[in-house]
């Protein structure tokens, strides 16, 4: 779980430590159309999971998107 | 004696080939090109869809040729059985969005192998075994992206942009036969080239547009540029990058 707000906070370049599961995180300032490509290619690259683009845009907490993946690795 | 023609019969006696024909902004080319009175050799991958294209367009005029343009016995043995052509359009191509950290070699060998590698080659081998009669014009589809940048195209941008490049520098080898060649690269046009694992949603799509000053692009804004360009009427034009971006590139 640590690893996943890591990559996340890699991607969006901000502190580790100024993310939480419980965020929005299309809130975050650095949100824009190629962090949400970024987003989904990490989680391609890491876990080895696809999400499709209208799940990923029903996601709205970061905890989703981790379960989403957890539940396809499950798989 | 070149003839120049006009209107409908622009490109009578003006045989084909559009790589990638059966979707997209080729599936287009191809209807234009007939409706000006020119052959087309119709090539894709899908056997349906080129059955459903030439439907429209008629037997008379085109004829179906299915092969991939990577795979080098196929295009060989297509060069064996073609017959000479006054022109080829490059239509064939992918395109995925790979943020600049995520590129890895095998996507960038695919993306440039199906974008730039096939097309130059399959080119050359047309040129090599005497395929092109004279007054040939050879168009490829290049992209926005070849003369500027948007994040997530590193790997696609390079291959137009390499297109580019060396199309020049085949307009100068092939001059000296009489065979013109040149780039065409759109702004963005809604196709079906949906052929990437990282979709892009409709706010994004809307984004998008929404930065060309006319507007959205059809695919037969291209496939008239394709028209002139492979008609006795563009004779003296080679090694070119004609933009059509609905004003895109201009702020």
């Amino acid at each position: 779980m640590d690893k996943f707000l890591n990559l996340v906070a890699d991607i969006l370049n901000r502190e580790e430590n100024s993310i939480s599961f419980q965020d929005d995180f299309r809130e975050y300032n650095e949100w824009d159309s190629l962090a949400a490509l970024s987003f989904l290619a990490m989680i391609n690259e890491e876990y080895d999971v696809i999400i499709s683009r209208r799940d990923f845009d029903d996601m709205i907490t970061l905890e989703q998107i981790y379960q989403y993946v957890e539940n396809q690795r499950g798989k | 004696m070149l003839k120049i023609k006009g209107g409908n019969s622009m490109l009578s006696q003006k045989r084909i080939l559009i790589t990638g024909s059966t979707s997209g902004i080729g599936r287009e080319t191809a209807k234009v090109i007939a409706s000006y009175g020119g052959y087309v050799i119709i090539n894709g991958r899908s056997n349906k869809r080129a059955m459903e294209l030439q439907e429209e367009i008629g037997s008379n005029n085109s004829s179906i040729y299915l092969f991939d343009i990577t795979d080098r016995n196929a295009v060989s043995d297509f060069i064996q059985d073609c017959p000479k052509l006054d022109g080829i359009i490059h239509c064939a191509g992918i395109n995925r969005i790979i943020p600049f950290g995520f590129v890895k070699f095998e996507a960038m060998y695919e993306m440039f192998n199906i974008n730039y590698f096939a097309p130059i080659m399959l080119t050359q081998q047309i040129f090599k075994k005497k395929k092109f009669n004279e007054n040939a014009s050879i168009v490829f589809i290049s992209s926005i992206m070849s003369i500027v940048g948007e994040g997530g195209n590193t790997v696609y941008a390079g291959t137009k942009s390499a297109l580019v490049g060396s199309v020049r520098c085949i307009a100068l080898e092939l001059a000296k036969r009489k065979i013109r060649v040149n780039c065409i690269s759109p702004g963005f046009i809604r196709t079906n080239m949906t052929d990437s694992e990282i979709e892009i949603n409709e706010d994004e799509t809307k984004n998008v547009i929404s930065l060309h000053p006319l507007g959205e692009g059809m695919a037969k804004d291209i496939a008239n540029l394709c028209v002139f360009l492979c008609s006795d009427n563009s004779r003296w034009i080679t090694g070119q990058n004609y933009i059509i971006d609905g004003g895109y590139s201009i702020r």
